[in-house]
């Protein structure tokens, strides 16, 4: 589909006035191509996939009437879903951030729970050997040679 | 999140579902999310709020085609914004799990710490059960009996640094001590070389007595003078208007408006508080204080310094009349050449004119060298 609408984009051959319009559909297919593509953090565990998805859906069928508006020289049309582009692409940005985050506690809080797991035994080893030393055991080391 | 995408599903609907918009907008802002991101980031949605005023306006008018345009817009602007409210909300979160974390990792470390502690213990405790064992086979015998004394002198400095200090580098001295007991049990071995060997091995065990027990000594009154100036801490937190804090240098109580403009006498109405904190130092043994005079920035700088001396000399009378001893003592007017706000502002001069009371904590001794002596003998 994205190849579909760079094609439609590239074909809507008119004077420079709308090069710049042009410019934005062609830049917001490509980073749409990007994050579909999972170059982001979270897509990593699948988690910004799912999150982004119907957003990036919405924002291609925008780029796609912004397409044609601008192939039958609606400027005006043009400009009004460029708008709501950009708008919808801060919010797959905002989503993209939130995810990102998510994804950091989750690591943080897995890290936690090891590292809870490491010190409840850590402790439970050194109050049995401090226990045994108060009670007077003897140490289960091998004796000092001499030099 | 279904909420989100089904929001987001409503959007790839586009041009066809304006009013549905509006009525979106309204139910996520009515919700509680819509409070809470309203109240995380209030300026995106009031900007939010604001496009969808102008789709209703729209609306209302009948240009059907921009209320939708705007709705559309008003509700991506929330759901970017609630998108930024749970990211801040995750943020805060991860800020504390990473806190729990450090506190984690500093428990873990303490425990390892004990426990290797524990099991050196048990090693010297070994070694020294050994040795002791080893002397008492032998019978009494004068060179016996140096030995012995010998191994109890690395015992109690053994003992000493483990209660205060690091666990003692000992290995060196049992070592002699063991060289000295094999000498004793070789019968080839000559006599002068025996008394060589427990020579040897008494003075590395008085060394190291003698290097631990002056530190042994240091450290247990450092930390009981912690104990006393965490204890006035505590207790400075009940006297309003005083502030307190611990600093490299020791306790430090800082006092404010206690001088009218120009005065260097205590006014009347303060010398109850002052008398207050002199009781509240009266917890701090025989600690020596001093009392500091600061002011905001003066063009006299030597004006300035000889009216903070001026004020810090009537705390200190203050604080001797309250009961402490005159001579723990001593004042210093520091002018403004240590201000703790910016002069350019009438608080920020406020609160660099004050008196500190520093309670001064010990300073660490230099390191013994070790006696020559041979006092085992």
């Amino acid at each position: 589909m994205v190849a579909a609408l760079l094609s439609t984009a590239a074909f809507a051959a008119e004077p420079v006035v709308i090069e710049s319009r042009r410019a934005f559909i062609v830049e917001q297919l490509l980073r749409i191509a990007r994050l579909e593509g999972g170059d982001n953090v979270g897509s990593e565990i699948g988690t910004t996939s799912a999150r982004i998805g119907a957003p990036l859906v919405a924002v291609k069928k925008n780029l796609n009437q912004a397409s044609l508006a601008l192939a039958r020289g609606d400027l005006g049309r043009f400009d009004q879903l460029r708008g709501e582009v950009a708008a919808q692409m801060e919010m797959v940005d905002a989503l993209l951030s939130q995810a990102n985050v998510e994804v950091a506690l989750a690591g943080a809080e897995a890290q936690l729970a090891q590292t809870a797991l490491v010190l409840s035994e850590a402790e439970r080893r050194a109050r049995a050997v401090e226990e045994r030393l108060r009670s007077g055991a003897p140490s289960s080391a091998p004796p000092v040679a001499a030099p | 999140m279904c909420l989100l995408a089904l929001a987001c599903l409503l959007g790839a609907c586009g041009g066809s579902r304006g009013v549905s918009d509006l009525r979106e907008y309204k139910r996520l802002r009515s919700s509680k999310s819509g409070d809470d991101v309203a109240r995380t980031l209030p300026k995106l949605t009031a900007a939010a709020d604001a496009l969808f005023q102008e789709a209703e306006s729209a609306e209302d008018t009948g240009r059907v085609a921009e209320a939708r345009h705007l709705a559309r817009l008003a509700r991506w602007q929330f759901l970017t914004a609630e998108a930024y409210a749970q990211r801040k909300v995750q943020q805060m979160r991860l800020a504390d799990v990473s806190n729990r974390q450090r506190l984690m990792d500093e428990r873990l470390a303490d425990a390892r710490r004990r426990e290797r502690a524990a099991i050196e213990g048990m090693e010297r405790a070994a070694r020294f059960a050994e040795m002791a064992g080893h002397l008492e086979a032998r019978g009494e015998s004068p060179e016996g009996r140096r030995l012995s004394l010998a191994l109890a002198a690395l015992r109690e400095a053994d003992e000493r640094a483990s209660a205060r200090l690091a666990p003692a580098d000992d290995l060196q001295a049992f070592h002699a001590l063991q060289g000295a007991l094999a000498a004793l049990d070789d019968g080839r071995t000559g006599a002068a070389e025996r008394t060589l060997a427990i020579d040897r091995a008494v003075l590395h065990c008085q060394r190291l007595l003698a290097d631990v027990t002056p530190r042994f000594a240091e450290e247990t009154r450092r930390q009981a003078v912690e104990a006393q100036l965490r204890a006035v801490l505590a207790q400075a937190s009940t006297v309003p208007e005083l502030e307190a804090r611990l600093e490299g240098r020791g306790l430090v109580l800082t006092m404010r408006q206690l001088f009218a403009d120009g005065s260097q006498a205590v006014m009347p109405h303060r010398l109850p508080y002052v008398a207050r904190v002199a009781a509240l130092l009266a917890g701090t043994g025989d600690l020596a204080i001093r009392v500091e005079g600061h002011t905001d920035a003066r063009p006299n700088v030597e004006a300035a310094i000889s009216t903070c001396a001026g004020r810090a000399a009537a705390v200190r009378d203050g604080l001797a009349e309250g009961g402490l001893a005159p001579h723990r003592l001593t004042v210093v007017g520091k002018g403004g050449a240590e201000p703790i706000a910016d002069n350019s502002t009438k608080d920020g001069r406020s609160r660099n004119r004050r008196i500190e009371i520093v309670v001064l904590r010990l300073t660490a001794p230099a390191p013994q060298p070790p006696p020559q002596s041979q006092s085992m003998r």
